[in-house]
């Protein structure tokens, strides 16, 4: 269980997998969107670090802890993690046993590429699925008017209703991608 | 029931085999971990319970992502990629120098010590072998120190850095198992340094009885002058330390606050020493967002197949057949210490803690052990799965850095006396609990 290419020679971070590695080249267009959007939910963890910090100095130093930090670096951190998902689809850095994969032949192995790629559609598409109902719960009320979910505490805001949407959205976008990958591989070419 | 089929009939005996066998044949197809679980959660949710049974697993999905104690592992991450980017471990390393220069095997003992350091600054592995890999290794292998010596203290060395906290593969396990992670962290110092001392005994061992194992020791006095601007690459790294261990062992700040602590601790250090620029912080942060995307997404597949295997019975089932092999606890645990050993060769921590623990845990508070200790031990049996082939990630991280000559099988030759080390850890973190302070 590694990197997915433990034989590649580089000598920067990213060489494990750890790091970032690079976007795959069969991601097309799409991965490299993600790529860029991917920025904004790293931007979110370190604004979280920042709320963080800011929340102790004010709790310890000035004696006046604040009644948003806890839910907004859930939601910020959150939101990353449900990203990540597909931040690492596209850098193709998702951990997987590549025992047998790597003794693959060429062909075999591309085989396996769209094959995985279809698989893996057809399991974020049956999460969609369910990803769904969950959001039709926390968006609808029963009467049939939208009504955000909400955390229920004193500040009580709506991010529980948007990370549900959110992780939703990225199975959505993760079957595209995944589709996307399949069709690159099946056409066996390195542009896209 | 009257969808298209029904996996009920089968039985627990028979769900869990055909689960098992679904899980392995789609993970041998080098599908991503995460999928494969999502994957057969869903088809034994669906076929086994029928669509009312969804909901159970979105809202176990959503629980673990929106989960405050988990937001200390992005914060962790950072830390340690911001810590990867900056010059503090170079001058770690050159400042530990002082202290390690006239004894025998003194670079691998100083490489050690300065893991430990490493260790108690990041709880993640990856970035702190290659840095050991690009900083340590050379210098060993120029000194004429053994070779194999040298990769198996980078690989072990730096496989620390889950086993010192703070250690992601404790916090995961605290989530997992519902256990403090304050107290597992607390309970976990003293192991993890007893493994980093097996480390030192064990090089200063070969140093003084085999011959050429290490070259001789290097009489040149440094100058006071010297010593004292070293000391200054030691100063901040202790100092970060201190406030981030200290802020959770006082009781200061939880563990979450005290991760964002230490990101401000390490942001503040490559100011001080005029590294810190935009494109560090970006990488850095790109790289925690890679690296809680993968986790976090094994931990999604994970506690979605969890939840529904534990509905069908399945973690009763499992219980059932681990506590009737023995009355005796010392033996149950042995066998789960054997198939965590195996689990390790072959899958990677987050995977094993997610989908294992589950089971474990409950039996070991069954039989009125301490789960805390437990979660020591399954840290330390980890440190095993870092090193052990077919695939030590701690072999695959060095290789990336080694010098082309050195292959793979070189570097798992190498770290066979260390494997053997940790299993001596763990048979006495088992043989005496008390190591863990509790």
């Amino acid at each position: 269980m590694t990197a997915h290419d433990p034989t590649k020679d580089e000598t920067d971070l990213a060489a494990t997998s750890e790091g970032t590695g690079r976007t795959a080249i069969e991601a097309g267009l799409m991965g490299r969107i993600v790529d860029r959007a991917g920025y904004v939910f790293a931007a979110g963890i370190v604004l979280a670090a920042a709320i963080l910090l800011l929340e102790v100095f004010l709790r310890y130093f000035l004696n006046s802890p604040t009644i948003w930090v806890h839910e907004t670096t859930v939601f910020l951190c959150g939101a990353a993690f449900v990203f990540g998902g597909l931040y690492c689809t596209c850098k193709n850095s998702h951990i997987r046993v590549v025992l047998l994969y790597d003794l693959f032949p060429p062909r075999l192995r591309r085989i396996a590429d769209i094959a995985i790629s279809l698989v893996s559609a057809l399991a974020a598409g049956f999460f969609a699925y369910a990803a769904w109902h969950m959001v039709k719960r926390a968006v609808w009320a029963p009467s049939g008017v939208i009504r955000l979910e909400t955390t229920g505490s004193a500040w009580s805001p709506p991010t529980p209703a948007l990370i549900k949407i959110f992780i939703f959205i990225v199975m959505v976008l993760l079957v595209l991608q995944f589709l996307i990958l399949a069709y690159n591989y099946a056409r066996g070419r390195t542009a896209g | 029931m009257s969808h298209l089929f029904d996996l009920s009939a089968l039985g627990i005996g028979g769900g869990t085999i055909l689960m098992f066998v679904l899980l392995v044949v789609l993970l041998l197809t080098g599908m991503p971990l995460a999928f494969v679980t999502l994957l057969v959660a869903l088809i034994f949710a669906l076929g086994w319970f029928g669509p009312m049974s969804i909901p159970l697993i979105t809202s176990r999905v959503y629980s673990f992502v929106m989960n405050f104690v988990f937001v200390s592992v992005p914060m962790f991450v950072l830390m340690a990629a911001i810590l990867d980017r900056s010059g503090i471990a170079r001058d770690l390393f050159d400042a530990m120098k002082i202290f390690a220069g006239r004894i025998r095997g003194g670079v691998a003992v100083q490489t050690v010590f300065v893991s430990v350091i490493l260790a108690a600054m990041s709880g993640i592995i990856g970035g702190e072998i290659v840095l050991l890999g690009l900083i340590a290794l050379p210098q060993m292998l120029r000194l004429g120190y053994d070779r194999n010596l040298s990769i198996g203290v980078v690989c072990a060395g730096g496989s620390l850095g889950t086993m010192i906290p703070p250690s992601i593969v404790l916090i995961i396990y605290g989530l997992t198992a519902n256990v403090s992670i304050g107290e597992l962290f607390t309970a976990a110092f003293f192991p993890g340094f007893m493994l980093a001392m097996f480390y030192v005994a064990y090089i200063l061992f070969r140093a003084y009885f085999s011959e050429g194992i290490v070259p001789p020791v290097d009489r040149t006095e440094i100058p006071t002058v010297e010593k004292l601007r070293l000391l200054k690459g030691l100063a901040l790294p202790i100092l970060v330390v201190a406030v981030v261990l200290g802020s959770i062992y006082g009781g200061i700040a939880s563990v979450t606050e005290a991760s964002a602590i230490g990101v401000g601790g390490v942001v503040v250090s490559t100011i001080l020493r005029g590294e810190f620029s935009y494109a560090l912080m970006r990488d850095a942060a790109l790289q925690t967002l890679a690296t809680v995307g993968m986790i976090v997404w094994i931990g999604i597949g994970a506690t979605a197949i969890v939840g529904v295997y534990n509905l069908m019975g399945g973690v009763d089932f499992v219980s059932g057949m681990i506590t009737g092999v023995s009355d005796n606890p010392t033996v149950v645990v042995l066998l789960m210490m054997a198939i965590l050993f195996v689990l390790g060769a072959f899958l990677d921590w987050v995977g094993i803690a997610l989908l294992t623990m589950p089971i474990f845990v409950p039996i070991i508070k069954s039989m009125g052990m301490d789960p805390v200790w437990f979660g020591v031990l399954f840290c330390m049996n980890m440190q095993i799965s870092f090193l052990s082939p077919p695939f030590g990630p701690a072999a695959f991280y060095l290789k990336s850095v080694a010098p082309p000559d050195i292959s793979l099988g070189d570097i798992f030759r190498a770290l066979v006396p260390f494997i053997c080390l940790q299993i001596i850890a763990v048979g006495l973190l088992v043989a005496f609990p008390g190591i863990t302070g509790r």
